[in-house]
Protein backbone atom coordinates (compact mmCIF):
# COMPACT_ATOMS: atom_id res chain seq x y z
CA UNK A 1 0.00 0.00 0.00
CA UNK A 2 2.60 2.53 1.11
CA UNK A 3 4.45 1.75 -2.32
CA UNK A 4 1.35 2.48 -4.45
CA UNK A 5 1.39 5.71 -2.41
CA UNK A 6 4.61 6.73 -3.35
CA UNK A 7 3.92 5.82 -7.03
CA UNK A 8 0.91 8.36 -7.17
CA UNK A 9 3.04 10.84 -5.19
CA UNK A 10 5.40 10.61 -8.10
CA UNK A 11 3.32 10.33 -10.60
CA UNK A 12 0.21 12.23 -9.80
CA UNK A 13 1.79 15.97 -10.92
CA UNK A 14 3.30 14.23 -13.77
CA UNK A 15 -0.01 13.02 -14.50
CA UNK A 16 -1.45 16.97 -13.80
CA UNK A 17 1.24 18.91 -14.95
CA UNK A 18 0.09 19.29 -18.45
CA UNK A 19 -3.58 20.17 -17.69
CA UNK A 20 -2.12 22.47 -15.31
CA UNK A 21 -0.09 23.84 -17.86
CA UNK A 22 -3.61 23.75 -20.55
CA UNK A 23 -5.49 25.43 -17.96
CA UNK A 24 -2.59 28.09 -17.94
CA UNK A 25 -2.80 29.09 -21.45
CA UNK A 26 -6.41 28.73 -22.10
CA UNK A 27 -6.73 31.31 -18.62
CA UNK A 28 -4.55 33.69 -20.87
CA UNK A 29 -6.50 32.89 -24.23
CA UNK A 30 -8.65 35.80 -23.34
CA UNK A 31 -7.95 39.80 -22.71
CA UNK A 32 -10.31 41.91 -21.34
CA UNK A 33 -10.14 45.59 -21.73
CA UNK A 34 -11.62 48.28 -20.28
CA UNK A 35 -12.29 51.52 -22.67
CA UNK A 36 -13.39 55.03 -21.76
CA UNK A 37 -15.70 56.54 -24.07
CA UNK A 38 -17.11 53.86 -26.17
CA UNK A 39 -20.26 55.73 -27.14
CA UNK A 40 -21.67 53.93 -30.31
CA UNK A 41 -20.78 51.91 -33.56
CA UNK A 42 -18.84 54.50 -35.55
CA UNK A 43 -16.18 54.17 -33.20
CA UNK A 44 -17.09 51.12 -31.84
CA UNK A 45 -16.45 49.41 -35.35
CA UNK A 46 -12.82 51.62 -35.46
CA UNK A 47 -12.03 49.59 -31.86
CA UNK A 48 -12.67 46.46 -33.20
CA UNK A 49 -10.84 47.15 -36.53
CA UNK A 50 -8.40 48.45 -34.95
CA UNK A 51 -7.74 45.24 -32.79
CA UNK A 52 -8.31 42.48 -34.78
CA UNK A 53 -4.86 43.70 -36.82
CA UNK A 54 -2.96 42.72 -34.24
CA UNK A 55 -1.03 39.38 -34.75
CA UNK A 56 -2.43 36.80 -32.99
CA UNK A 57 -6.05 37.78 -31.90
CA UNK A 58 -8.60 35.57 -33.19
CA UNK A 59 -12.26 37.99 -32.57
CA UNK A 60 -13.21 40.83 -30.70
CA UNK A 61 -16.58 41.73 -29.05
CA UNK A 62 -17.23 44.80 -27.81
CA UNK A 63 -19.32 46.02 -25.23
CA UNK A 64 -20.89 49.13 -25.71
CA UNK A 65 -22.71 49.79 -22.60
CA UNK A 66 -19.77 48.13 -20.18
CA UNK A 67 -16.96 49.84 -21.81
CA UNK A 68 -15.15 46.98 -22.61
CA UNK A 69 -13.88 45.11 -25.44
CA UNK A 70 -13.44 41.65 -24.95
CA UNK A 71 -10.26 40.18 -27.13
CA UNK A 72 -9.96 36.22 -28.04
CA UNK A 73 -6.47 35.27 -29.02
CA UNK A 74 -5.52 32.17 -31.14
CA UNK A 75 -4.32 28.97 -29.33
CA UNK A 76 -0.85 29.68 -28.34
CA UNK A 77 -0.82 33.23 -29.80
CA UNK A 78 1.41 35.56 -27.30
CA UNK A 79 0.29 39.24 -27.47
CA UNK A 80 1.42 42.01 -25.26
CA UNK A 81 -0.74 44.30 -23.31
CA UNK A 82 1.37 46.54 -25.01
CA UNK A 83 0.02 45.95 -28.75
CA UNK A 84 -3.55 45.67 -27.50
CA UNK A 85 -2.93 49.38 -25.66
CA UNK A 86 -1.44 50.64 -29.09
CA UNK A 87 -3.96 49.43 -30.77
CA UNK A 88 -6.81 51.16 -28.31
CA UNK A 89 -4.71 54.06 -28.87
CA UNK A 90 -4.80 53.73 -32.58
CA UNK A 91 -8.72 53.72 -32.60
CA UNK A 92 -8.92 56.63 -30.72
CA UNK A 93 -9.05 55.31 -27.10
CA UNK A 94 -7.45 55.07 -24.09
CA UNK A 95 -7.06 51.00 -22.69
CA UNK A 96 -7.78 51.73 -19.07
CA UNK A 97 -6.78 48.52 -17.47
CA UNK A 98 -6.41 44.62 -19.27
CA UNK A 99 -7.32 41.85 -17.17
CA UNK A 100 -6.70 38.30 -18.42
CA UNK A 101 -8.70 35.10 -18.15
CA UNK B 1 -30.06 83.79 -0.77
CA UNK B 2 -32.55 86.01 -1.58
CA UNK B 3 -31.61 86.25 -5.26
CA UNK B 4 -31.47 82.81 -5.58
CA UNK B 5 -35.24 82.43 -3.98
CA UNK B 6 -35.65 85.32 -6.97
CA UNK B 7 -34.59 83.48 -9.84
CA UNK B 8 -35.55 79.47 -8.93
CA UNK B 9 -38.66 80.01 -10.38
CA UNK B 10 -37.08 81.06 -13.77
CA UNK B 11 -34.84 78.28 -13.34
CA UNK B 12 -37.29 75.72 -12.90
CA UNK B 13 -38.91 77.32 -15.42
CA UNK B 14 -36.30 76.94 -17.81
CA UNK B 15 -35.98 73.50 -17.08
CA UNK B 16 -39.78 72.64 -17.54
CA UNK B 17 -39.35 74.61 -21.31
CA UNK B 18 -36.10 72.74 -22.04
CA UNK B 19 -38.02 69.33 -20.93
CA UNK B 20 -40.57 69.83 -23.04
CA UNK B 21 -38.39 71.22 -25.88
CA UNK B 22 -36.86 67.45 -25.62
CA UNK B 23 -40.19 65.73 -26.09
CA UNK B 24 -41.58 64.69 -29.40
CA UNK B 25 -43.72 62.60 -30.76
CA UNK B 26 -44.05 60.28 -34.09
CA UNK B 27 -45.32 61.19 -37.50
CA UNK B 28 -48.57 58.88 -38.55
CA UNK B 29 -48.04 55.87 -40.82
CA UNK B 30 -45.25 54.21 -38.95
CA UNK B 31 -44.59 50.75 -40.02
CA UNK B 32 -41.15 48.54 -38.11
CA UNK B 33 -39.96 45.94 -39.70
CA UNK B 34 -37.04 43.03 -38.75
CA UNK B 35 -35.36 41.86 -35.99
CA UNK B 36 -32.50 39.94 -34.38
CA UNK B 37 -31.45 37.59 -36.23
CA UNK B 38 -29.44 35.58 -39.81
CA UNK B 39 -33.19 35.10 -41.79
CA UNK B 40 -34.29 36.97 -44.69
CA UNK B 41 -35.89 40.27 -43.47
CA UNK B 42 -33.94 40.02 -40.22
CA UNK B 43 -31.12 41.89 -39.00
CA UNK B 44 -28.14 42.18 -37.06
CA UNK B 45 -27.01 45.50 -36.73
CA UNK B 46 -28.76 47.34 -39.81
CA UNK B 47 -26.18 50.27 -39.75
CA UNK B 48 -27.32 52.12 -42.94
CA UNK B 49 -30.57 52.47 -45.42
CA UNK B 50 -30.95 53.77 -48.96
CA UNK B 51 -33.76 53.67 -51.00
CA UNK B 52 -33.33 53.43 -55.11
CA UNK B 53 -35.76 55.25 -57.74
CA UNK B 54 -38.32 52.30 -57.42
CA UNK B 55 -38.81 52.75 -53.95
CA UNK B 56 -36.60 49.20 -53.00
CA UNK B 57 -35.13 49.73 -49.55
CA UNK B 58 -31.47 48.46 -49.39
CA UNK B 59 -29.94 47.88 -45.71
CA UNK B 60 -26.30 47.06 -44.95
CA UNK B 61 -26.57 43.98 -41.88
CA UNK B 62 -23.44 44.49 -40.60
CA UNK B 63 -23.00 41.15 -38.38
CA UNK B 64 -24.90 39.51 -41.00
CA UNK B 65 -21.79 40.37 -43.65
CA UNK B 66 -25.06 41.03 -46.36
CA UNK B 67 -27.05 43.75 -48.18
CA UNK B 68 -30.61 43.21 -47.86
CA UNK B 69 -33.09 44.64 -50.38
CA UNK B 70 -36.57 44.80 -49.47
CA UNK B 71 -39.76 46.24 -51.10
CA UNK B 72 -40.99 49.41 -49.71
CA UNK B 73 -43.27 47.58 -47.34
CA UNK B 74 -40.37 45.45 -45.64
CA UNK B 75 -40.97 42.57 -47.50
CA UNK B 76 -37.46 40.43 -48.42
CA UNK B 77 -36.18 40.38 -51.89
CA UNK B 78 -32.45 39.27 -52.12
CA UNK B 79 -29.61 39.54 -50.15
CA UNK B 80 -26.40 39.81 -51.56
CA UNK B 81 -22.57 40.52 -50.67
CA UNK B 82 -22.32 37.73 -48.80
CA UNK B 83 -18.61 36.86 -50.30
CA UNK B 84 -17.46 40.41 -50.23
CA UNK B 85 -17.70 41.89 -47.12
CA UNK B 86 -15.99 42.26 -43.87
CA UNK B 87 -18.08 44.96 -42.43
CA UNK B 88 -20.58 46.53 -44.87
CA UNK B 89 -20.91 50.28 -43.46
CA UNK B 90 -22.56 52.90 -45.94
CA UNK B 91 -24.60 52.31 -48.51
CA UNK B 92 -25.88 54.40 -51.90
CA UNK B 93 -28.06 54.83 -54.62
CA UNK B 94 -26.23 55.60 -57.44
CA UNK B 95 -28.74 57.59 -60.37
CA UNK B 96 -28.82 54.79 -62.34
CA UNK B 97 -29.90 52.86 -59.13
CA UNK B 98 -26.87 50.72 -58.83
CA UNK B 99 -25.91 50.04 -55.27
CA UNK B 100 -22.93 51.20 -53.45
CA UNK B 101 -21.02 49.69 -50.76
CA UNK B 102 -18.41 50.69 -48.27
CA UNK B 103 -16.41 48.19 -46.48
CA UNK B 104 -15.22 49.58 -43.19
CA UNK B 105 -12.81 47.02 -42.19
CA UNK B 106 -11.58 46.12 -46.09
CA UNK B 107 -11.51 49.91 -46.55
CA UNK B 108 -12.67 48.86 -49.70
CA UNK B 109 -15.69 50.33 -52.03
CA UNK B 110 -18.11 48.05 -54.21
CA UNK B 111 -20.73 48.63 -56.44
CA UNK B 112 -23.34 46.07 -57.09
CA UNK B 113 -26.23 46.17 -59.62
CA UNK B 114 -29.46 46.66 -58.63
CA UNK B 115 -29.55 41.98 -58.81
CA UNK B 116 -27.06 42.56 -55.97
CA UNK B 117 -24.33 41.29 -59.04
CA UNK B 118 -20.92 42.71 -58.45
CA UNK B 119 -19.93 45.46 -60.70
CA UNK B 120 -17.01 46.46 -60.07
CA UNK B 121 -14.80 47.43 -56.11
CA UNK B 122 -11.81 49.73 -55.91
CA UNK B 123 -10.13 51.21 -52.70
CA UNK B 124 -7.18 50.27 -50.42
CA UNK B 125 -5.83 51.01 -46.42
CA UNK B 126 -3.32 53.42 -46.69
CA UNK B 127 -3.36 57.45 -46.02
CA UNK B 128 -2.44 59.03 -48.99
CA UNK B 129 -5.40 60.94 -51.20
CA UNK B 130 -7.50 58.57 -53.20
CA UNK B 131 -6.97 55.78 -49.85
CA UNK B 132 -9.02 54.85 -46.97
CA UNK B 133 -9.26 54.34 -43.08
CA UNK B 134 -12.17 52.58 -42.40
CA UNK B 135 -15.07 54.32 -45.37
CA UNK B 136 -18.06 54.56 -43.42
CA UNK B 137 -20.62 55.55 -45.57
CA UNK B 138 -21.19 56.97 -49.74
CA UNK B 139 -23.12 58.99 -51.62
CA UNK B 140 -23.68 59.10 -55.50
CA UNK B 141 -24.34 62.79 -57.17
CA UNK B 142 -26.63 63.16 -60.54
CA UNK B 143 -23.52 62.44 -62.74
CA UNK B 144 -22.70 59.68 -61.32
CA UNK B 145 -19.61 61.32 -58.83
CA UNK B 146 -19.33 59.21 -55.75
CA UNK B 147 -18.51 60.84 -52.56
CA UNK B 148 -17.12 58.83 -49.53
CA UNK B 149 -16.69 59.51 -45.65
CA UNK B 150 -13.32 58.35 -45.07
CA UNK B 151 -14.02 58.33 -41.19
CA UNK B 152 -10.40 57.97 -39.19
CA UNK B 153 -9.01 60.26 -42.22
CA UNK B 154 -11.28 62.90 -41.19
CA UNK B 155 -12.26 63.60 -44.53
CA UNK B 156 -14.68 63.53 -47.30
CA UNK B 157 -13.22 61.90 -51.01
CA UNK B 158 -14.75 62.49 -54.15
CA UNK B 159 -13.93 59.84 -57.12
CA UNK B 160 -15.28 59.21 -60.51
CA UNK B 161 -17.41 56.62 -61.13
CA UNK B 162 -14.11 53.75 -61.49
CA UNK B 163 -12.36 55.22 -58.48
CA UNK B 164 -10.43 57.90 -59.83
CA UNK B 165 -9.78 60.68 -57.18
CA UNK B 166 -11.10 64.32 -58.02
CA UNK B 167 -10.76 65.78 -54.79
CA UNK B 168 -10.46 65.50 -51.44
CA UNK B 169 -11.15 67.58 -48.46
CA UNK B 170 -10.97 68.07 -44.74
CA UNK B 171 -8.85 67.75 -41.92
CA UNK B 172 -9.29 66.31 -38.41
CA UNK B 173 -10.34 69.53 -36.41
CA UNK B 174 -12.08 68.27 -32.87
CA UNK B 175 -14.64 71.34 -31.87
CA UNK B 176 -14.42 72.30 -27.49
CA UNK B 177 -17.63 70.31 -26.22
CA UNK B 178 -18.47 73.52 -24.17
CA UNK B 179 -18.50 75.55 -27.43
CA UNK B 180 -20.26 73.30 -29.45
CA UNK B 181 -23.37 73.34 -26.54
CA UNK B 182 -22.59 77.11 -26.70
CA UNK B 183 -22.10 77.51 -30.01
CA UNK B 184 -25.91 79.98 -30.88
CA UNK B 185 -23.48 82.81 -28.15
CA UNK B 186 -20.39 82.08 -30.23
CA UNK B 187 -19.27 79.99 -33.66
CA UNK B 188 -17.76 76.88 -32.73
CA UNK B 189 -15.18 76.81 -35.28
CA UNK B 190 -13.64 74.18 -37.58
CA UNK B 191 -15.13 75.21 -40.29
CA UNK B 192 -14.43 72.51 -43.26
CA UNK B 193 -12.69 70.08 -40.53
CA UNK B 194 -14.51 66.85 -39.15
CA UNK B 195 -13.97 64.92 -35.85
CA UNK B 196 -15.07 61.53 -36.87
CA UNK B 197 -17.93 62.18 -39.73
CA UNK B 198 -20.47 59.62 -40.02
CA UNK B 199 -22.66 59.91 -43.01
CA UNK B 200 -22.93 61.84 -46.20
CA UNK B 201 -26.02 62.78 -48.49
CA UNK B 202 -26.65 64.91 -51.80
CA UNK B 203 -29.22 67.40 -52.40
CA UNK B 204 -30.80 68.11 -55.60
CA UNK B 205 -29.21 70.86 -55.88
CA UNK B 206 -25.73 68.88 -55.44
CA UNK B 207 -24.86 70.86 -51.66
CA UNK B 208 -22.57 67.93 -50.08
CA UNK B 209 -24.07 67.30 -46.32
CA UNK B 210 -21.55 65.56 -44.14
CA UNK B 211 -22.73 64.51 -40.62
CA UNK B 212 -19.60 65.55 -38.47
CA UNK B 213 -20.46 62.92 -35.86
CA UNK B 214 -18.42 63.46 -32.67
CA UNK B 215 -19.01 67.46 -33.18
CA UNK B 216 -22.47 66.63 -33.11
CA UNK B 217 -23.29 68.86 -36.12
CA UNK B 218 -23.93 68.82 -39.88
CA UNK B 219 -21.80 70.80 -42.40
CA UNK B 220 -23.17 71.72 -45.77
CA UNK B 221 -20.56 71.72 -48.92
CA UNK B 222 -20.81 72.76 -52.29
CA UNK B 223 -20.33 69.72 -54.91
CA UNK B 224 -16.29 70.89 -55.12
CA UNK B 225 -15.81 70.88 -51.30
CA UNK B 226 -16.45 74.75 -50.69
CA UNK B 227 -17.73 74.81 -47.07
CA UNK B 228 -21.02 76.60 -46.87
CA UNK B 229 -22.36 76.68 -43.24
CA UNK B 230 -23.31 74.04 -39.97
CA UNK B 231 -26.15 73.88 -37.67
CA UNK B 232 -26.49 71.93 -34.61
CA UNK B 233 -24.24 71.55 -31.70
CA UNK B 234 -24.26 69.39 -28.70
CA UNK B 235 -27.19 69.07 -26.61
CA UNK B 236 -30.33 67.45 -25.94
CA UNK B 237 -33.03 70.00 -27.23
CA UNK B 238 -34.72 70.63 -31.00
CA UNK B 239 -32.18 71.32 -33.36
CA UNK B 240 -28.90 69.89 -31.49
CA UNK B 241 -27.48 66.90 -31.08
CA UNK B 242 -25.26 64.05 -29.36
CA UNK B 243 -23.61 62.31 -31.96
CA UNK B 244 -25.21 62.79 -35.33
CA UNK B 245 -25.60 60.32 -37.45
CA UNK B 246 -27.54 58.97 -40.76
CA UNK B 247 -28.48 61.98 -42.55
CA UNK B 248 -30.97 61.74 -46.01
CA UNK B 249 -32.12 65.03 -47.92
CA UNK B 250 -36.26 64.69 -48.96
CA UNK B 251 -37.46 65.37 -52.25
CA UNK B 252 -38.20 69.35 -51.02
CA UNK B 253 -34.82 69.75 -49.93
CA UNK B 254 -35.47 69.11 -46.28
CA UNK B 255 -33.23 67.17 -44.36
CA UNK B 256 -33.81 64.20 -42.01
CA UNK B 257 -30.81 63.53 -39.40
CA UNK B 258 -30.60 60.88 -37.18
CA UNK B 259 -29.51 62.11 -33.42
CA UNK B 260 -28.13 58.89 -32.09
CA UNK B 261 -27.50 59.01 -28.41
CA UNK B 262 -30.82 61.44 -28.16
CA UNK B 263 -32.40 58.21 -29.92
CA UNK B 264 -34.63 60.10 -32.42
CA UNK B 265 -34.84 61.66 -35.91
CA UNK B 266 -34.85 65.41 -36.85
CA UNK B 267 -36.26 67.23 -39.69
CA UNK B 268 -34.58 70.29 -40.66
CA UNK B 269 -35.37 72.56 -44.06
CA UNK B 270 -32.74 73.03 -46.17
CA UNK B 271 -30.96 76.02 -44.32
CA UNK B 272 -30.93 73.56 -40.76
CA UNK B 273 -33.82 75.34 -39.23
CA UNK B 274 -35.61 72.57 -37.22
CA UNK B 275 -38.46 71.76 -38.40
CA UNK B 276 -39.99 69.17 -36.28
CA UNK B 277 -38.28 65.40 -34.62
CA UNK B 278 -39.33 62.36 -32.96
CA UNK B 279 -38.18 59.07 -31.31
CA UNK B 280 -38.66 59.01 -26.93
CA UNK B 281 -35.79 57.84 -25.05
CA UNK B 282 -33.76 54.40 -26.17
CA UNK B 283 -36.96 51.93 -26.16
CA UNK B 284 -37.88 49.34 -28.11
CA UNK B 285 -41.28 49.96 -28.98
CA UNK B 286 -42.47 51.05 -32.35
CA UNK B 287 -41.56 55.01 -33.09
CA UNK B 288 -38.68 54.59 -30.60
CA UNK B 289 -35.41 54.15 -31.81
CA UNK B 290 -31.65 52.81 -29.75
CA UNK B 291 -29.21 54.50 -31.45
CA UNK B 292 -30.44 55.10 -35.07
CA UNK B 293 -27.58 55.29 -37.64
CA UNK B 294 -28.72 55.40 -41.07
CA UNK B 295 -31.86 57.29 -42.58
CA UNK B 296 -33.56 57.56 -46.19
CA UNK B 297 -36.02 59.42 -48.12
CA UNK B 298 -38.13 57.53 -50.22
CA UNK B 299 -41.08 57.78 -52.78
CA UNK B 300 -44.20 59.30 -50.87
CA UNK B 301 -41.91 61.33 -48.30
CA UNK B 302 -41.32 58.22 -47.08
CA UNK B 303 -38.99 58.20 -44.18
CA UNK B 304 -36.54 55.02 -43.59
CA UNK B 305 -34.74 54.63 -40.33
CA UNK B 306 -31.63 52.61 -39.48
CA UNK B 307 -32.79 51.39 -35.65
CA UNK B 308 -29.52 50.34 -35.15
CA UNK B 309 -29.47 48.49 -31.52
CA UNK B 310 -33.23 47.46 -31.86
CA UNK B 311 -31.69 45.39 -35.16
CA UNK B 312 -35.07 46.85 -37.31
CA UNK B 313 -35.98 49.30 -39.61
CA UNK B 314 -38.86 51.52 -39.16
CA UNK B 315 -40.54 53.71 -41.98
CA UNK B 316 -42.58 56.48 -41.36
CA UNK B 317 -44.86 58.04 -43.58
CA UNK B 318 -46.05 62.01 -43.17
CA UNK B 319 -49.28 62.62 -42.15
CA UNK B 320 -51.69 64.73 -44.30
CA UNK B 321 -50.36 67.46 -42.60
CA UNK B 322 -46.91 66.65 -43.09
CA UNK B 323 -43.74 66.02 -41.01
CA UNK B 324 -43.78 69.87 -39.54
CA UNK B 325 -47.65 69.40 -37.79
CA UNK B 326 -47.46 65.67 -36.95
CA UNK B 327 -46.63 66.53 -33.23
Amino acid sequence: MRKYLHYSIVLLPLLLSPAIAFSAEAINQTAIIRVDGLSCPFCAYGLEKNLKQVPGVESVTIDMSAGKATVALKSGAKVDDALLTEAVKKAGFTARGITRQ
Amino acid sequence: MKVLRRFLPSLFGLLVIGLLAGCTSSPADMHVWGGLGDKPGQFNEPFDVAVDARGFVYVTDVRNRRVQKLTADGDFVLAFGQQQFEKPGGIGIGPDDTVWVTDYDLDRIFHFDPNGKLIASWGAAGDQPGEFASPVDVAVNAVGQVYVVDQYHHRIQQFTPDGQLIRTWGKQGKVNVVRSALNFLVSDGHAGEFYYPSRIAIGQDHRVYVSDAYNNRVQVFTANGRFLFSFGGMGIWNGRFRIASGIAVAADGSLFVADFYNNRIQHFDANGDFLNAWGTGGGSHPGQFSGPTGVATGRHGNVYIADWGNHRIQSFRPSGEGYRNSQ
